[in-house]
């Protein structure tokens, strides 16, 4: 019996920081990514945005589409092998809510820079409760490979006695080998850790009720508040304005982004412009359009055009 | 010759004991290597001619070994007559145990063993039977009573260890573990030696539910009750691991009930992780929940052959030629929480109940696209990313791990009520409470 690989639930931050690609055994046994959290990548599921598509081929068809969370994109690529998949992507608009499940690739054109992506095995419109599900889900399945890994650090074990300690303290075999070699692989881990736990509690507050409505930013007061979220994400988090602190500046600018657009993007000038009318600083706007993009709520379509998501 | 052979059979006596004549060893030996078989070859032979088994023990038993000499308890033994060539034969089947755990053993003839008895038997051989290893002797055997004290200090230990049910895998032997029946019904059976009541039903511990089957009826058993058993067996009956309990079992009231409490993520179905079964045999009744990360070839619409129900194309059965097929629905997807992922299969019942699809509706799409697998890609459509919670029995075989639902539902999840508990949650430095594991 062959046992199928599961799909890994990793955000694109974390994904394109991986550079570790394994491969052991004969030509037929599968290829592994390792990521700093110790997720043994095969196959990985994930839901995004899609927020660009290209067709970078010479003379054949290659699609090449970036699909986004909240803390980066994936890069998925679809060529002659993967003519369904292809045709997909060619036929969606952007932007869209896609969920796809696909093999990690990686990408070495000089020593040194290591590119990851994706080949889609699976790809599906879905809808906004599908993303957030998935957000929330891979936040949840992250945080518990970013302990493992902070255990088996502060333990200061190593090789197979790291492994048989992890799998004792609950983790499976192919996660404790993943955080062992994570550990061997990545020299700056611990800071890394605190980087993208910043990034996931980031990307668990654009799930929180719209800040704007007064019984909605009340619901968030006492989470946060009550949590001691703030200490353990330290720095990316205190960088976030609360929403107190900024409570219109990006939701104006989201409306106006949504106000503006005829169907084709609005210039950033433009945008700037009417801020500045309704009186928001240049400073302002560009912090609301920084905070909206790292939300996934809008993106650059072109250099210069703003859309919403 | 004699610095070669000396050293030889010095090792030979040790190994044979004391029981052969020097000389004996001596001649035999020198004949071998006059024959030029290696001195290797010859000490092999000749401690395989004065019968020398290896002793070992019964844990570490595998398939297709021989010549193996053990020393155990017998548990429990019983007559079965079995016809071999035409003729009935008695042997005997039941099972043993020492220190290090209990197997079942077929003898091929009657050695006059008791339950209770300690046996050291040598020339036993070990038969893979229904997937384990089982310890057989015959004439060829020899079979040694001792003294009944001899393995009480050490048969104890182990063997009477009570299981978690979590733990009880096909073809363990004399299993001691403790459940609360769940439910439990008699029923009536017929067997070649007549008609038989048995009972069958749900047994429950704080790890795991498992069906069971009592051959024998049995006060003790009833619904609600905590038992108490000893020297069941464990069978895999459609894929999931099931406590049999025979006339050898003893099954009693447990001194301590199985509280609610310790069942109650059972009792209130809660999914479980995928991680925390997917190694297991099998599971009774599983609860999971994950996402639908790809709908198989073959869902949708199907047809099927109305004598065999095999899947049929174009009105042709590969076993009945051409037929009137019935038309059918089913799903086969897979479902991934992130921690493991097994294929869940849905009959059409439970295909309507997640897509909305009757099967009348089905065959109006295929037919207005001409295509019967347009079904399959619009429930792809409709199913991929999507969260479902299943229910069912969850089996391992050759074609990977499946749980074909006895129920099955998509889910939502108020997700902003989730991050903020998780922001929360975050704020510790400990662990992220997983559900259900």
């Amino acid at each position: 019996m062959i046992e199928r690989e599961l799909a890994w639930r990793v955000f694109a931050h974390e994904f394109n920081h991986s550079h570790h690609f394994f491969h052991e055994g004969d030509e037929r046994s599968p290829n592994y990514l390792v990521t700093p959290t110790g997720a043994r990548i095969n196959r990985l599921y994930f839901v995004g945005v899609l927020t660009e598509i290209e067709n970078i081929g010479v003379g054949e068809d290659m699609w090449r589409g970036r699909v986004s969370d909240h803390t980066g994109g994936f890069m998925v690529y679809a060529g002659q092998y993967q003519l369904e998949a292809a045709m997909f992507l060619s036929g969606l608009e952007v932007p869209s809510f896609v969920a796809v499940v696909g093999k990690a690739r990686t990408f070495e054109p000089e020593k040194g820079t290591i590119y990851t992506s994706v080949r889609p095995e699976e790809l599906n419109r879905v809808d906004g409760q599908v993303r957030d599900r998935w957000v929330v889900e891979t936040a949840r399945l992250t945080f518990e490979r970013i302990w493992s890994v902070r255990t088996a650090l502060e333990s200061g074990l190593k090789g197979p006695q790291l492994v048989n300690m992890l799998i004792q303290s609950g983790a499976s075999t192919e996660l404790a080998d993943g955080i062992n070699r994570a550990i061997e692989h990545y020299p700056d881990l611990k800071e890394y850790l605190e980087i993208l736990s910043g990034t996931i509690i980031d990307s668990l507050k654009t799930l929180l009720p719209d800040t704007i409505k007064t019984d909605g930013t009340k619901e968030v007061d006492t989470v946060i508040d009550k949590s001691q979220a703030l200490d353990s994400a330290t720095s990316a988090v205190e960088n976030v304005p609360l929403p107190e602190a900024q409570p219109d500046g990006k939701e104006l600018v989201y409306e106006l982004l949504g106000n503006l657009d005829k169907g084709r993007g609005v210039p950033v000038s433009e945008l700037t412009d009417r801020s500045g009318q309704i009186g928001l600083t240049g400073d302002q706007v560009d912090d609301a359009l920084k905070g909206l993009m790292s939300e996934g709520r809008c993106y650059e379509p072109k250099i210069g055009i703003l859309r919403r998501v | 010759m004699n610095e070669i052979i000396a050293p030889l059979v010095d090792e030979i006596i040790r190994a044979l004991g004391t029981t052969l004549n020097r000389a004996i060893v001596e001649d035999e030996l020198t004949r071998l290597l006059e024959f030029k078989v290696p001195p290797e070859e010859a000490r092999r032979s000749l401690l395989k001619k004065y019968g020398v088994s290896e002793v070992r023990r019964l844990s570490d038993l595998q398939g297709g070994e021989r010549d193996i000499e053990i020393t155990a308890r017998i548990l429990d033994i019983n007559l079965k007559v079995v016809g071999i060539k035409d003729q009935e034969r008695n042997i005997f089947m039941g099972t043993m145990a020492d220190e290090t755990g209990a197997k079942s053993f077929t003898a091929w003839k009657d050695f006059g063993l008791e339950p209770g008895d300690v046996v050291r038997v040598n020339n036993a051989y070990i038969r893979t039977w229904q997937g384990m290893p089982e310890i057989n002797f015959g004439p060829r055997s020899k079979v040694e009573k001792l003294d009944r004290d001899t393995l009480d200090a050490l048969a104890t230990a182990d063997v009477d260890r009570a299981f978690p049910l979590a733990e009880l895998v096909e073809g363990a032997a004399a299993v001691h573990t403790i459940f609360r029946i769940l439910e439990c019904r008699h029923k009536e059976i017929t067997t070649k030696n007549g008609p038989r009541t048995i009972v069958s039903g749900t047994a429950a511990d704080h790890s795991a539910k498992l069906p069971f089957t009592s051959w024998e009826s049995n006060p003790t058993l009833v619904q609600g009750t905590t038992v108490e058993v000893k020297n069941a067996y464990i069978k895999l009956w459609r894929g999931v691991p099931t406590i049999n309990l025979s006339e050898f079992s003893t099954i009693s009231r447990s001194d301590t009930d199985i509280s609610n409490d310790e069942l109650s993520p059972l009792l209130n179905h809660e999914p479980v992780r995928l991680d925390s079964i997917t190694g297991r045999d099998g599971v009774f009744d599983a609860i999971i929940e994950g996402s639908l990360i790809s709908i198989r070839p073959g869902s949708g619409l199907i047809i099927r052959c109305p004598q065999c129900s095999r899947v049929i194309q174009k009105n042709t059965c590969r076993v009945h030629g051409v037929v009137e097929g019935i038309y059918d629905m089913r799903i086969k997807s897979i479902l991934d929480d992130g921690t493991g992922a097994l294929t869940v299969v849905l009959d059409a019942d439970l295909t309507q109940k997640v897509t909305g699809y009757s099967i009348e509706k089905a065959r109006e799409v295929a037919a207005s696209a001409m295509n019967q697998s347009a079904v399959e890609d619009e429930m792809r459509r409709r199913l991929l990313g999507r969260s479902m919670l299943a229910r069912g029995n969850m089996t391992k075989g050759e074609y990977g791990i499946t749980l074909v639902a006895d129920d099955a539902s998509l889910t939502e999840m108020d997700t902003a009520a989730e991050a903020a508990a998780l922001i929360k949650e975050m704020g510790y430095a400990g662990p992220v409470q997983s559900g259900g594991t």
